[in-house]
């Protein structure tokens, strides 16, 4: 069972117990940040009255899991992509290649690590939801198995379709990811990335690494017969030498 | 059973009393229920707050204290992080406060400072009373 | 006597260039501390949104790729047994390992936590291009250690290790070029990842191919350049009969490469954003003239070819374009999705300054005491 978070914009009130549960529940430092850093996980947003809260979509096929050279971002069964700071040696190409923004660095540190929201993967392993879900006074953050969820968005956008937006974000965008929103303005207003492909992106580099085996079979093939057969020209040349001198 | 709505000829049935009083019970429930400060307008997000939070009393203690978040969410500008996490924690609830740590603006002294609300020192009913909201 | 007299006569003791080097290396010192004990934030303009800066841009995608003379030149001798140009192996080869020396000395800035850099050879993540990176930079720079022993043990006069190195060189050569092959183009897959942030005068699935071949043609201009500047510091001249034909092999890479990148802007839908060119469209432009165009259109000619100006005009023109290619992906590509306009810390241009400084000091140092280049009449058997 992989868990998940359903945040319906429509049902945010914009109070921020969510960010001061996530401060609490991931011994961050105070104060809450207006925008997530690697020191505040999540915030919520006022965009012209729309609320929209900023974390981690911990994608089923992650490219910040993807792209970690010493594997120290982690997609877990449970559904949380996890990050190891023992692991990380703080190249920031996580950062660079999340299509949706997401990971954060501490530039203040001499001893720096990557900061995101780890949809509170120890509380999870224990049967708790997230701190989020858990104190959400409205329900707008809801905690729960990522395919009830799913259909509980849907449901809500059929059962109500004037009061949001006919998109599920998150259903499809880079594969799919656990957290989903519903909002009742275009997602484009509320800030978030709408360009973000289908197709997981870790695809569009295995491409290309899938192919090293056998590119360095035939292409160390390749390089031994251009030595063999040129070396052999010059020894031929070399034998044939005298012989062109007896000629002349 | 028949309910006459508009009992003629002066008959003031059993039924349509019973009747007048159940809508005007209704009628006083929903305007009640609709001024809720945090869900004024139709539509609206439905929010539940945290139960009262009652802090039993220790030794010395005049009574318990019962705080209730309904009385001070709005005076917080609905906003949780107004106290949370700074003050309390969010996730767990808070074992005991005393007043020396009030006294020192922690807890509930952030605020009850006896400018920006009530002293702690200055009055015990209105903290260790009844509970009743102020 | 005041600061400007004292620095005037020393620098006419020492030299203009090394006070110069000195200068930047005093500099490169403290930004070091600066560094190490306050974060990358106090140093750089690197940011959440912009995390990737000059130090990758340039240190690490354009030192590797202009120490690639060093696989051409080695594959061309060795594999492909073009004798005649042995003479220019070995100053390459100093070159190529001075650069990824000083590649992973720009990562040790760059890396949040560099001293945990040795992580990739236990912590495996085979799928990403990052980790095939590191593995074969790592690997390459030990070959490119080895390659170079045989100077070292030369100058040290150790007969039996320069006998073993000769046995091995062929396949330590193969071994070379194959590792080169995959980190010069793995560099390109890196943003392979970024299909909507890099911006489609630069993104193309075939990054990885442009990047090896304009990677070959830089590392042949650096040669042309490093024989250059060789020829003035040490009083070498310029070996032309080896360097033009390698200049046509430049030529040929850069014309094959201007053409696979206007085939991708085109198939891209990009040629739009040439005809009224913004900031990126300039940017592009800039490179190709410089890069491609120029060079091509100048060292077609036989007379330019020829004459050691030229080819060396021509050289400096293909690397400044390699250059500004490799910023425009790092850099120019990325900023329009991020939002944010990057421009790097004097502190970020100083290390990279210093770095190249510390290259041409090594450089140097090794010619003066190793016998990097043929004495003059000497046949090298």
């Amino acid at each position: 069972m992989s868990v998940g978070l359903l945040f319906d914009s429509t049902r945010c009130i914009g109070c921020g117990a969510c960010s001061a549960a996530c401060k609490e529940a991931n011994d961050l430092p105070l104060p809450i940040e207006d925008h997530t850093t690697a020191y505040t996980w999540t915030v919520v947003e006022d965009v012209g009255g729309a609320k929209i809260r900023r974390l981690c979509f911990h994608c089923a096929e992650p490219t910040c899991v993807s792209v970690c050279p010493v594997a120290a971002l982690q997609k877990t069964a449970a559904g949380p992509v996890v990050y190891d700071p023992q692991r990380c040696i703080g190249c920031r190409y996580c950062i660079m290649a999340c299509p949706f923004g997401v990971p954060k660095y501490q530039w203040d540190q001499p001893v720096p690590i990557v900061g995101k929201c780890i949809l509170c993967a120890g509380r999870v392993a224990q049967g708790l939801p997230t701190a989020c879900a858990a104190v959400c006074p409205t329900g707008a953050t809801l905690f729960g198995e990522h395919g009830s969820l799913l259909r509980e968005a849907r449901k809500r956008i059929a059962a109500t379709p004037d009061r949001y937006v006919d998109h599920v974000y998150g259903a499809n965008e880079a594969g799919g990811t656990s957290v989903l929103m519903l909002a009742a303005v275009p997602f484009a207003e509320l800030g978030m990335k709408t360009d973000v492909p289908r197709q997981p992106l870790p695809l569009l580099t295995w491409n290309v690494l899938s192919k090293i085996p056998s590119f360095v079979g035939v292409w160390g093939v390749l390089l031994l017969g251009i030595h063999w057969i040129t070396k052999r020209r010059e020894e031929v040349s070399a034998y044939e030498a005298p012989q062109r001198e007896k000629e002349r | 059973m028949r309910v006459a709505y508009f009992p003629s000829r002066g008959v003031c049935t059993m039924e349509s009393r019973t009747l007048l009083c159940c809508l005007l019970f209704a009628f006083v429930f929903a305007a009640t229920w609709g001024a809720t400060p945090l869900a004024a307008e139709e539509g609206a997000p439905e929010v539940r707050l945290p139960a009262d939070v009652t802090y039993r009393s220790a030794e010395n203690s005049p009574g318990p204290v019962v705080f209730s978040h309904t009385v001070h969410v709005p005076l917080a500008g609905d906003r949780c992080v107004a106290c949370h996490p700074a003050l309390f924690p969010i996730l767990r609830p808070t074992e005991k406060i005393t007043h020396a740590e009030m006294s020192a603006g922690k807890k509930c002294g952030a605020c009850h400072d006896g400018v920006a609300a009530s002293g702690v020192e200055d009055d015990c009913a209105h903290c260790h009373g009844s509970g009743e909201k102020p | 006597m005041n600061f400007a007299v004292a620095s005037r006569q020393a620098a006419r003791r020492i030299g203009f260039w090394p006070a110069v080097c000195g200068l930047i290396l005093l500099l490169f010192a403290g930004v070091a501390v600066l560094r190490f004990t306050r974060g990358l934030g106090a140093v750089t303009n690197l940011s959440d949104r912009f995390p990737w800066g000059l130090w990758v841009g340039f240190d690490v995608l354009c030192g590797v790729g202009l120490a690639a003379g060093a696989f051409t030149l080695t594959g061309i001798v060795h594999i492909f047994n073009l004798r005649r140009f042995e003479p220019i192996v070995r100053p390459t080869v100093l070159t190529g390992l001075l650069g990824y020396l000083l590649v992973i000395a720009g990562l040790a800035f760059d890396l949040g936590q560099p001293w945990r850099i040795w992580h990739a050879l236990f912590f495996w993540n085979p799928h990403s291009v990052m980790f095939e990176v590191a593995w074969c930079v790592m690997l390459y720079t030990a070959v490119l250690a080895l390659e170079f022993s045989p100077v070292v043990f030369e100058g040290l006069r150790l007969e039996r290790p320069q006998r073993i190195m000769h046995t091995i060189t062929t396949p330590l050569v193969i071994l070379g070029v194959i590792l080169s092959t995959l980190h010069q183009s793995s560099l390109g897959s890196l943003y392979l990842i970024v299909p909507a942030k890099l911006h489609p005068l630069w993104y193309t699935p075939l990054l990885p191919y442009l990047f090896f071949i304009s990677a070959i043609g830089a590392g042949i201009g650096m040669t042309i350049l490093e024989s250059h500047l060789s020829e003035r510091a040490f009083g070498r001249h310029l070996e032309m009969d080896l360097l033009e034909p390698l200049a046509r092999g430049m030529v040929v890479a850069l014309g094959v490469y201007g053409l696979l990148r206007l085939i991708v802007i085109a198939k891209n839908g990009a040629l739009a954003a040439l005809l009224s060119p913004g900031y990126e469209g300039s940017m592009f432009l800039l490179e190709f003239t410089v890069g491609v165009a120029l060079p091509v259109g100048l060292l077609l000619f036989e007379r330019v070819r020829t004459h050691p100006t030229g080819l060396v005009v021509g050289s400096l023109l293909a690397v400044l374009g390699f250059v500004i290619n490799r910023l425009n992906v790092s850099v120019t590509g990325m900023e329009s999705a991020a939002g944010v306009h990057y421009i790097p810390s004097w502190m970020e241009i100083t290390v990279s300054l210093g770095l190249v400084a510390i290259g041409f000091t090594l450089f140097a140092l090794a010619v003066r005491y190793l016998p990097v280049f043929p004495e003059p009449g000497r046949r090298r058997s």
